[in-house]
């Protein structure tokens, strides 16, 4: 394996690992609040969240552009200093975040909704307070989800090519990511490193179902079982 | 037994694949030419395809991409594409050799020129090519270095010009962005203030979001050629040979330069 395909795999891992840890935790609460609570608009809020699913991945790398560039409104200008967002790694992070995003809120929404509404209900009256409940009870009980959840987020994130390159570009080293390299191989007719590339993407995501199968059979104690 | 029925089914619909890549074409492409057009000569070539449109002549579809990317297309699928118009001499031989285009119908027919440009907003100034390692600069972007016309050019170059007994090449690697086409080359270009690019001087005309820094000095300037040349499979060889011919000539000429190309006269077949 070359320097440059090493590297694709490197950013591509601390590039999609970034994202899903930097997601998770606003995502876990924003699934939590949709499955649990009313509020007024929650349809317009849950429907928006989903929108990266359904659109182009380039329709939201060139979004997320046009907010960042220098005369955007998340841009220099206005900000008055740089996020440094375009054409870096971190843009990668970003842009695989959002494309990310909906796929865990709504698996882990879905975690939440399955677990007992009187099983709070009980913690609750026993003296725990509402974040204790969720802690103690709540999260454990949905675990299993939330797992599936990461690793839908992960793998979403390791594939993520439309919105990232818009974003971040597709520059060797910097924020050159598995999908981009094969795709910049490909286009340059550099069978070879093509072929490598495919090779080492198909055991990533081989390795991960593998994996995500081991953990979700493994220690049920974990989740619960209905 | 539910498993071998779905393999069956997907084993058939593959095998109907090649069938339908290879089938007839499109009623509507049998009244047009599909050219396949390095993405440097979008703007010219739409405003060819309306000129040729308005005295009569053939109505024109268009792939515009990369020589590197629409070489690599037609030798996947030969019959997709009528005429081939390319950046560089490199990727009409790599048909050649594989005999996917019509033999002699290869025409040197355009020139073009590599500026130095940066994003309109950006507070760099380059006054040679040397100060491109200025630590101000970011970003380096050229199209791919080894596959794509313009970003080979803009390689050749800097490999020619030496700072301090080193190739120029050499001392701005570390920060080339590389890009899939020449216009990709200048989104860089307008993405970020600290990028500068070498592009076409066509191409820098063709948007106001950046500014010329450098116009490479004639000295230095590797000859650039684009070369259109007639699919070995196409099916309407005719109107494609007329097409090129056209290409060639005083009209087109005229709406070509009004674009900065130049003509192509200079530029070595071989």
């Amino acid at each position: 394996m070359d320097d440059s395909t090493w590297s694709a795999l490197q950013l591509t891992l601390k590039v999609a690992g970034t994202a899903t840890l930097l997601i998770l935790g606003p995502c876990t609460f924003v699934a939590y609040r949709l499955a649990r609570s009313r509020f007024p608009g929650k349809r317009i809020v849950s429907a928006l969240l989903g929108l990266p699913l359904v659109l182009p991945p380039t329709a939201v790398g060139y979004l997320l552009l046009e907010l960042l560039s220098s005369r955007g409104p998340l841009g220099r200008e206005v900000l008055g200093f740089d996020l440094d967002l375009i054409l870096t790694w971190k843009g990668a992070v970003l842009a695989a975040g959002v494309m990310a995003m909906p796929l865990v809120v709504r698996t882990a929404q879905v975690a939440f909704e399955a677990v007992d509404p009187r099983l709070e209900m009980m913690a609750r009256t026993l003296g725990h307070g509402r974040v204790r409940t969720f802690f103690r009870f709540t999260l454990p009980l949905a675990g299993r989800g939330l797992l599936a959840a990461t690793i839908l987020g992960f793998t979403r994130a390791v594939g993520e090519f439309g919105a990232t390159v818009t974003l971040a570009g597709s520059i060797p080293g910097r924020t050159q990511t598995l999908a981009a390299a094969i795709y910049s191989a490909q286009q340059v007719g550099n069978e070879r490193e093509a072929h490598v590339l495919l090779a080492i993407a198909m055991v990533v995501g081989f390795v991960a179902i593998l994996v995500s199968e081991q953990l979700a059979r493994g220690h049920p104690e974990d989740g619960h079982r209905t | 037994m539910t498993g071998s029925w779905w393999l069956r089914r997907a084993l058939a619909l593959l095998a109907l694949l090649p069938a339908c890549a290879g089938g007839e074409r499109t009623p509507q492409s049998d009244t047009e030419l599909m050219v396949f057009a390095a993405a440097s000569l979008r703007d010219v070539m739409l405003d060819q395809a309306a000129e040729l449109e308005r005295r009569g002549g053939p109505a024109l579809a268009f792939n515009f991409a990369g020589s590197n990317v629409l070489a690599l297309q037609l030798e996947a699928s030969p019959r997709s594409a009528d005429v081939f118009l390319s950046a560089d001499r490199l990727w009409i031989d790599h048909l050649d050799r594989r005999g996917l285009l019509l033999p002699g119908s290869t025409t040197p027919f355009l020139s073009n020129k590599l500026v130095v440009v940066a994003a309109r907003t950006s507070p760099i100034a380059v006054g040679e090519l040397a100060e491109l390692t200025s630590p101000a600069i970011r970003y380096l972007a050229v199209g791919h270095p080894e596959a794509v016309p313009a970003g080979r050019y803009a390689r050749t170059l800097l490999e020619s010009v030496l700072v301090d007994g080193v190739p120029l090449w050499e001392r701005v690697k570390p920060r080339l962005a590389p890009a899939s086409d020449a216009r990709a080359a200048l989104a860089l270009v307008e993405a970020r203030d600290d990028t500068v690019g070498i592009v076409y001087r066509t191409d820098a005309r063709s948007t106001d979001r950046v500014r010329v820094l450098l116009e490479v000095p004639d000295s230095l300037a590797p000859p650039i050629g684009y070369f259109a040349a007639v699919a070995g499979e196409s099916t309407r060889r005719e109107a494609a040979t007329r097409l090129v011919r056209y290409l060639g000539s005083d009209e087109a000429r005229v709406i070509f330069e009004r674009h900065g190309f130049s003509r192509a006269a200079g530029v070595s077949n071989g």
